[in-house]
């Protein structure tokens, strides 16, 4: 896929989700993800880690950064410009973090145009189940309710004896504290 | 949890997102930043009593030009940098013409002036006062900015502290002209130049680590 289609799709799905459509905002994230993950691997390669766990984990503070900083996309300029900075941030913030020489490739060489969808299946090694672990229970317990067991938000939040935009905000704070858990490691947080 | 059970995640918790927000809050930082720092001024210093009669002269105007039109810059560069994938365009070049006018302007007037009247011209009485006081009166502007940049997402935090603080910088001078009893040029491309200076340096080290997400 060129660049040009890439963008193309990945613009028509995620302005249909910044307008609230989720189906089209999963379609967003898998096609990012995807691109994300060559590109993540890459560059912790560089370095010799070469654990699929370990760009998962990066990948997951990624998509998490990604997911809370949506409100900073300007519809005039293109998500992929967007995602890159943000995904080139994240890296360097990591190896920064893990002490390392804090340089990342930018995105936009050929190599990285295909995003192969490989390990997609492989568990992130620790890093977002430990912050999951520091979440309230309620919030615990909806997240597991979504995800685990892949109810509805609606059915999640009639099983938790929350109305559903409650549970809606519920998630949706979450997803921020969660982001935040993950950013904060290695500055004496967790 | 594997990826994919993530971006269901996430997908699940998503709501509808309002991407005008982020600017809405800068401009309201910024008018309220400047609000506040001219409150403070005219609380504190109080108002040159000739201010309206002293801006009909040059150098009075040409204070509020300067600060005014690097606030401005300063500002878009901030909103900017505050988005990924956003690059600064021109804005970096355009910031330089303000400066380089005044500075043309403030050496022709520096040349044009007696040798013994030189030191009086560019110091005036009060150029420790404008140094000093600029960069207290940018606190304010300086932490509305921050705050609503927090909105944002930088990728380069302190690329964009630098736009906070030399825009709160440049807020805080206009304030402070309210009181400023300095009338001329060179006074105001070497003292106010300089405050403004400080303020950007201030600004990098800052955002560097308060607008790090």
């Amino acid at each position: 896929m060129s660049l040009e289609a890439l963008e193309a799709q990945l613009r028509r799905d995620f302005l249909a989700g910044l307008a609230g459509d989720r189906a089209a905002y999963r379609a967003f994230l898998a096609a990012a993800s995807a691109r994300l993950r060559h590109y993540i691997r890459g560059q912790l390669a560089r370095t010799g880690r070469r654990e699929p766990a370990d760009v998962e984990d990066l990948l997951q503070e990624t998509l998490l950064a990604m997911h809370t900083a949506q409100g900073s996309y300007d519809p005039a300029s293109p998500v992929t410009a967007w995602l890159h900075a943000i995904a080139r941030y994240k890296v360097i913030d990591h190896l920064r973090r893990s002490g390392r020489t804090p340089h990342a490739e930018t995105l936009d060489d050929a190599a990285h145009l295909l995003g192969v969808e490989d390990h997609a299946a492989t568990e992130s090694a620790l890093d977002l189940n430990r912050a999951l672990d520091r979440l309230p229970t309620r919030a615990r317990a909806l997240i597991r309710e979504v995800k685990v067991q892949g109810a509805s938000v609606a059915e999640a939040a009639a099983r938790a004896g929350m109305s559903e935009g409650a549970a809606k905000v519920a998630l949706h704070r979450s997803m921020r504290q969660l982001a935040r858990l993950l950013g904060a490691r290695g500055e004496g947080e967790g | 949890m594997k990826t994919d059970d993530l971006l269901d995640l996430l997908a699940a918790a998503q709501s509808p997102v309002d991407t005008g927000a982020l600017d809405r809050a800068l401009s309201a930082a910024a008018i309220a930043g400047l609000f506040l720092a001219a409150l403070l001024v005219i609380l504190t210093l109080g108002m040159r009593p000739d201010l309206t009669a002293a801006l009909l002269a040059g150098p009075v105007a040409a204070k509020f030009a300067f600060a005014g039109s690097l606030g401005l810059l300063a500002l878009l560069l901030f909103r900017r940098a505050l988005r990924p994938g956003v690059g600064a365009g021109s804005l970096p070049l355009a910031l330089a013409v303000p400066v380089a006018i005044l500075g043309v302007l403030a050496l022709s007037q520096i040349v044009a002036t007696p040798m013994e009247m030189r030191p009086a011209v560019l110091y005036g009485r009060s150029w420790t006062a404008c140094v000093i006081f600029i960069p207290l009166y940018a606190v304010l502007p300086f932490a509305a900015l921050v705050a609503a940049g927090r909105r944002g997402a930088p990728v380069h935090p302190g690329r964009a502290g630098l736009a906070a603080g030399l825009a709160a910088g440049a807020l805080a001078a206009m304030a402070y002209a309210l009181h400023c009893p300095e009338d001329t040029l060179p006074f105001v491309f070497a003292w106010y130049g300089g405050a403004l200076a400080l303020c950007t340096a201030a600004g990098w080290i800052l955002g560097g680590r308060l607008l790090r997400w």
